[in-house]
Parts: structure tokens; sequence; C-alpha cells
């Protein structure tokens, strides 16, 4: 589905950013995050609000070009599609589902009539196909999310950004929005990068949770879940997923619980 | 049954009016004094039968719904574009804020005697009058619309890899566009005006020509339905924009929602 079969991978390295504040002070929120996220792998950084998380998606969207450290890929120079699902599903009110969808294939300059047909082939994914000719302002949040994840794939990225992606949601929607994205993942070998503050939401879609805590924003824990299958099934190295959620907390409590 | 109760629910828009209308009636009632200073609204009735019948009104009519329609369109046109120019460039855009300011200050009215001399007694001075009436709040309507577009959304274009161009065409300009709206909406009240004031100041024909000829003549029922139709124009005009809106921009009015469906 994505561009090029290549084992691709995103690494951040040493990455730091500093706010100027307006009485002439400075606001540390990032330090020294150094992580990488490989194709096929779905890597979430979980942290409280407000702790950087939006601003790290920015960096790595290339959208802040304001900060230390890196960001590199492999291969070296490799060029990719990036896909950015936004905190707030980002509709565009005066668009319908469709043309949301369609959006990034028209940046892109697809012709409209291919633009059309990989629009539709999203949404059929996500099962939004007869909503096709509705507005944002007629769909309920689910269904909002959808379409906010359809345009994110449609443009078929290999770096996946998701900001919050399943927020709002109730549980169902939740984890069929999370299927969804592990499907595309695999089937894409995409690099994908979720940031969160629940730790549900984090256990249901990622392959591997990163604790942010701290001011500045430090990693302060790493849990490898591979293996797991969707969400809430325990894991062999965490136990139930009563036991996993205390050792994540107590990771955000006692950031040296488990360095990555 | 239902129909019936919406549409009595919507006839009850007419009631202060109709009240209005009743009052003034019984007022003037026998008393041809009061009659002569206020007119009535059996006099206007009369007088609208008569000029409608008479037939020479209607081309009054067109030849003021035609300034206003031109002036309307080119101003609101023109305005937009200038306000979109000044979003494209921040730095043109702080400086022309105080001149849009001093602009938006000189009353149209002023600038007619000038406006005749440089355009003429014809319809193109009444069309100009009109546009300029309309043009300086679609300056600043497009240009507030513009900033207002959300950095959210622009984030995301950027994202998608879009060009400047494409983020003002399939963001910027599609945000502003209730802004935009509304402005048009605003301006339809101020092509009436300026189209009006260009006719006082010097015409032959047209709505404004008529209802200084009648004044002149202190005649106030013909006067009052002058101002009759030029509100009537402005009502029609309001309609059609609606009209245009429902079918071209739903989106703008959507509050409704297709769950379950």
């Amino acid at each position: 589905m994505a561009e090029g079969n290549r084992q691709f991978e995103v690494s951040a390295v040493s990455v730091s950013k500093t706010f100027a504040l307006t009485d002439g002070g400075q606001l540390a929120v990032l330090a020294d995050l150094t992580f990488s996220v490989a194709g096929g792998e779905i890597v979430c950084l979980l942290g409280t609000s407000g702790c950087g998380k939006t601003t790290f998606l920015n960096i790595l969207a290339s959208l802040d070009a304001d900060f230390s450290g890196s960001v590199t890929t492999r291969p070296p120079g490799e060029r990719y599609t990036t896909g950015y699902m936004l905190q707030n599903d980002g509709l565009l009110p005066w668009r319908t589902v469709l043309a949301n969808v369609r959006l990034g294939l028209e940046f892109k300059g697809l012709a409209r009539r291919a633009a059309q047909e990989q629009a539709l082939e999203t949404l059929r994914a996500v099962e939004m196909v007869e909503f096709r000719g509705a507005y944002p302002a007629q769909l309920s949040g689910g269904m909002r999310q959808r379409v906010a994840l359809a345009r994110t794939l449609a443009v078929r990225p290999r770096l996946l950004l998701l900001d919050e992606p399943l927020a709002h949601l109730d549980f169902v929607s939740r984890r069929r929005l999370a299927e969804l994205i592990r499907d595309y993942v695999s089937a894409a070998g995409a690099a994908a990068v979720v940031v969160t503050h629940s730790i549900e939401e984090s256990v249901l879609i990622a392959n591997r949770i990163l604790v942010l805590s701290g001011r500045p924003a430090r990693l302060n824990a790493s849990f490898q879940l591979a293996g797991r299958s969707a969400g809430l099934d325990g894991d062999a190295r965490y136990g139930t997923d009563g036991e996993l959620y205390q050792k994540i907390i107590q990771a955000y409590e006692h950031p040296k619980a488990e360095r990555p | 049954m239902k129909r019936l109760l919406g549409v009595l629910r919507k006839l009850t828009i007419l009631l202060p009016a109709v009240l209005f209308l009743a009052i003034w009636q019984l007022f003037v009632q026998g008393a041809p004094r009061r009659q002569f200073f206020f007119g009535s609204p059996y006099a206007i009735i009369r007088v609208a039968v008569e000029e409608l019948s008479a037939g020479k009104i209607l081309e009054d009519i067109a030849v003021t719904g035609l300034e206003i329609v031109l002036g309307l369109v080119a101003g609101s046109f023109l305005g937009t574009v200038l306000g979109l120019l000044l979003w494209t460039n921040s730095r043109v855009g702080h400086l022309a804020r105080p001149y849009i300011t001093i602009a938006g200050s000189v009353p149209v009215f002023a600038l007619a005697p000038m406006l005749i001399i440089w355009f003429g007694t014809g319809l193109l001075s009444k069309v100009v009058m009109a546009a300029f009436s309309t043009c300086l709040v679609s300056v600043v309507q497009a240009y507030e619309g513009a900033r207002s577009a959300s950095a959210e959304h622009i984030r995301l274009a950027r994202v998608l890899g879009a060009s400047r161009g494409q983020i003002l065409r399939k963001i910027v300009v599609p945000s502003a566009l209730t802004w935009v709206l509304a402005g048009f909406r605003l301006n339809i009240g101020f092509a009436v005006i300026g189209a009006f004031i260009g006719e006082f100041v010097s015409s032959e024909r047209g709505l404004g020509h008529y209802i200084l000829r009648a004044g002149g003549l202190y005649d106030i029922p013909r006067v009052l339905f002058g101002l009759v139709l030029l509100a009537a124009l402005a009502l029609a005009l309001t309609g059609a924009l609606n009209l245009a809106e429902r079918w071209w921009f739903p989106w703008c009015r959507l509050s409704g929602n297709v769950r379950g469906k």
C-alpha cells in the first residue's frame, strides 16, 4: 500500500525543545528524547496532558524545525509521505466526507478520478463509504474520527502520526479504529507514532509504549507489547492488564522503573 | 395539520408590521392634515396600484435594481479579492489597516458629486457609488475571515504537502467564506444606500429619482411607496442570497444529523 518495500525506520535522536516565553524566560518542554520506530511498528508516547506530546509530533511531521537534536530516517534521505491525524479530527466543515478524504490526494496532484477512487477505497476500509456525501456537521464524534483516519490513510503514508486518535470514542469504536490502524500499519509496513494520555488507549493500539514524564518531559520507561493481539488479552511479560496498568503508573511515579 | 401550523408560525413574523400599519391608518383616518404629513397605508396602496398599472415605475425599479446588483457584486468581489491579497502579505496587510479605517469613515454622500463628475450621470456613477459603499466591508470581512482560518487546518495541509497557493485556495478561502457571505448580506443594504444616493444627487431614472421628484411635490405616499420598493429590492436580494447559500454552500446552515441512516 505505501511507497517502497524496504525496511523503513524513523529515529529521533536527543530531541529537545524549548519555548521562548513572552516575559523573556524560557520553558523547556522536551528533553533528550531518543527512540526509533520501524516500519510495521506502532510506538505510543504516553504522557500527561500538556507534557509536549503534540509538540513532539509536530517535530516528527517537520512542522517545527526549531528544536535541538535530529530526526533521521533509514534508509538515509528516504522520501516518504507523512499522515498526521490531528487531535480534534480537523475535518473541513465545507467539504463532504469524500472531499475531506480526497484532500491530501489533491495536494499530491493526483488526477481527480484517481483521487476519487482512492478516497472511496479508504472510506470503504473505515466503513464510512455510505456517508461519503454527508458533511462533518452531520456526523457523530466516532464517525468523524473514522473519516479523519481515512483522510490520514488515503495518502498511503509511510510515517503515520496520530494525536489521540481514539479519544472521545466508545469502547467498540475504539477497538475498531485501533484495529484499522494496526491493519494498515502491518499491511503497509508504515511506522506509526501515537501520542495519548490514556493508558487504555496506548495498550489497545501500541506494539511499544514509551512513558513520557517530568518537566521537561523525558522518556522514562518502555514497555514492549509485541505479540499482543489488540488490547485486553494480557501479556506474558506484564501479566494481566491490571498488572500492566500498575507498572505503567509506577513508571510515571518512579521514572526509573524500566528504562528504555 | 403540522404544515398548517408551520405556515401560521411563519406568518406571525408579519404580525408587528400589520399592527404598525393598522395603528398608522387609524392615526391618520379622517384627518387630512395628518395624512399630508405622514401619508397612510391606504394611500400608499392606492399609489402602488396606480403606478404599477401605469407601468413606468417598473423601469425605475429595473434601473435601480441593476445598479444595486452590479455595484453589490463588483464591490463585494473587489473587496474580497483585496482582503485576501492583504492576508497573503501580512506586512502590506498591517500597513493597510489604518487606511482601511480611514476609507471606511468617508461618508459616501460626500463622494457623490466627485463620482458624478468622474463617471457621468448615467448608470456607471451609481454602480461605482454602490460598489464603493460595499467594497470596504468586503475587504475587512475577507481579511478577518482569512485570518480566522484554523491554524490546525493549515498545519494539516502543510503536512499533506500543500503549496501556499493550495492552502489559500482550499483552506483559507473556504474558511473565509462564512465571513464573506456575512459581509455580502450586510452589503445588500449598503449597495441600496449607495445606488440611492447616486440617483439622489443626479439622475433621470430610478427609484432615487422617483423619491426625489415625489419629495419635491410633497407627495408623501409616493415617497413612501418608493421606499417600500427599495426595501422590497433589498428583501428580494436577501432572499436570492439565502437561496444561493442553501444551494451552493449547504454546510453553512447545517445543524441536522444523519446518524443511524
